[in-house]
């Protein structure tokens, strides 16, 4: 079984931020704003949960004093949901590791119907086996849920691996390098491997 | 965890992700806590040395390298008596400088204060006319009553009327337009008068409250704060009162 996160695993979640932050740009708002207000709409009061959703981006843009018509943007925004920030190769990887005979599942951190939205415009939900959208927690997510088959847990974000390994010890932690985050020593210290290219992952798969 | 549980005890934002971080990962250096926690080292440094001086975080040497460790979570509690402690011995101190804060608050007097009322909250102006009227020991207001916001005003607050005859408070009411009744401790006179924007005016000890409806029908207020204006407003309805 093999659990695969989507932003910035399978997606480009930086491009797709700064077309975000492009949009609010062409309506009179700040890039720093508007960069600001994105990361008020994702923070929750749980750490590692996230809540992001194009309204709520508004809401903290129009928070940080600037005057944003909703609808238009809204509009604008939905146009994002397409398949053109999905990494190259991305479908190609997730459909050789089907081939290895494991079941591939779709586990992605977020507010479920704009993750969804997300997903579905990516087009990469009709190759997983299955789609899983929770709040946050995957740590507990893959606890709660561990079979006795061999699981592989494959993830950008060094902080979500760290506890899944923690609470997981059994699961082979894969981390898909992030240029924006650096794991390095923590990762490190738990032997938590770190690549930067779907081979290179699919190389440590099919030999563990 | 949920944050806001230890920024309810008082954690800073930082300090509350390095404690977590490191309940989480276990004894740590500062390299791979500032890693964890997405933080540069002089602002983990600063989280750190938060938590130590309230002595919920300790370190050791290995490898002539400092580790933080956390301290068990019972210490919590401690810190929550701590604070609560603080809190008493601020309250006996403001307790103590309550007539200086006061000289300093009524100083301020001579510039107006606006507060304004939306549909949920416009009912907290009710409240205040008996709250104001009974403190100030000026058991009367006045009003201009409008049909249309009458109803819109007192719709949160029904028994109103009895909660103002209750407290001795009565009223001196000009309605402009029809309706309205007496309800006791009042007195009513009627003006005729037409507007499409129709304001509904309380004028009682210090303050005075304007009462409109937005475009969505609802009521909305602005209540000034200020005696010149008060008492000025005073003198309008008095006057006019005595013309009707």
């Amino acid at each position: 079984m093999i659990y695969i996160d989507f932003d910035m695993t399978l997606y480009n979640t930086e491009n797709f931020v700064k077309d975000i932050c492009d949009i609010f740009h062409t309506h009179g708002v700040p890039l720093d704003i508007a960069y600001e207000a994105k990361e008020r709409a994702v923070a929750t009061d749980v750490l590692l949960h996230f809540d992001y959703t194009f309204e709520r981006h508004i809401a903290a843009v129009r928070s940080l004093g600037q005057d944003v018509d909703q609808k238009i943007v809204l509009k604008e925004l939905n146009g994002l949901f397409t398949n053109k920030y999905v990494f190259a190769g991305a479908i190609e990887f997730i459909a050789s590791l089907k081939e290895c005979g494991h079941k591939v599942i779709l586990l992605t951190a977020g507010n479920a119907n704009f993750q969804r939205s997300k997903v579905q415009g990516s087009g990469v939900n009709v190759h997983v086996h299955q789609e899983v959208y929770i709040p946050g927690g995957k740590d507990v997510y893959v606890r709660e849920r561990m079979e006795k088959e061999k699981t592989f847990f494959i993830n950008d974000n060094g902080r979500e691996n760290v506890l899944v390994k923690k609470m997981n010890p059994d699961v082979e932690v894969i981390t898909k390098l992030n240029p924006t985050k650096n794991y390095a020593h923590v990762l490190e210290e738990l032997h938590i491997p770190i690549y930067s290219t779907f081979d290179e992952i699919y190389a440590y798969v099919i030999t563990h | 965890m949920d944050i806001s549980l230890l920024k309810k005890i008082g954690f800073p934002d930082k300090s509350a992700d390095v404690y977590l971080a490191l309940l989480q990962l276990g004894p740590s250096s500062v390299r791979v806590l500032a890693e964890f926690c997405d933080l540069n080292r002089g602002s983990t440094y600063d989280a750190l040395k938060w938590l130590q001086d309230r002595e919920l975080v300790s370190f050791y040497k290995k490898a002539s390298k400092q580790h933080f460790v956390v301290e068990h979570p019972e210490k919590l509690k401690q810190l929550i008596e701590k604070e609560q402690e603080g809190l008493m011995s601020a309250q006996k101190e403001i307790d103590r400088s309550m007539s200086e804060l006061l000289a300093v608050y009524n100083a301020g007097g001579n510039r107006p204060v606006a507060r304004y009322f939306t549909p949920d909250t416009i009912m907290r102006i009710l409240t205040d006319v008996l709250d104001t009227c009974e403190v100030s020991g000026e058991l009367m207001y006045r009003v201009y009553s409008v049909d249309g916001l009458r109803e819109q005003l007192y719709k949160d607050f029904p028994t109103f009327s009895d909660a103002r005859i209750g407290k001795g408070i009565a009223v001196r009411a000009i309605a402009i337009g029809e309706g309205g009744e007496l309800r006791g401790l009042d007195e009513r006179k009627y003006m005729k008068a037409s507007s499409t924007t129709p304001t509904y005016i309380i004028i009682y000890p210090g303050k005075t409250a304007y009462i409109s409806l937005n475009a969505k029908q609802e009521a909305v207020g602005v209540m000034i704060e200020n005696i010149g204006i008060s008492e000025t407003q005073k003198g309008i309805f008095d006057t006019l009162w005595e013309t009707l």
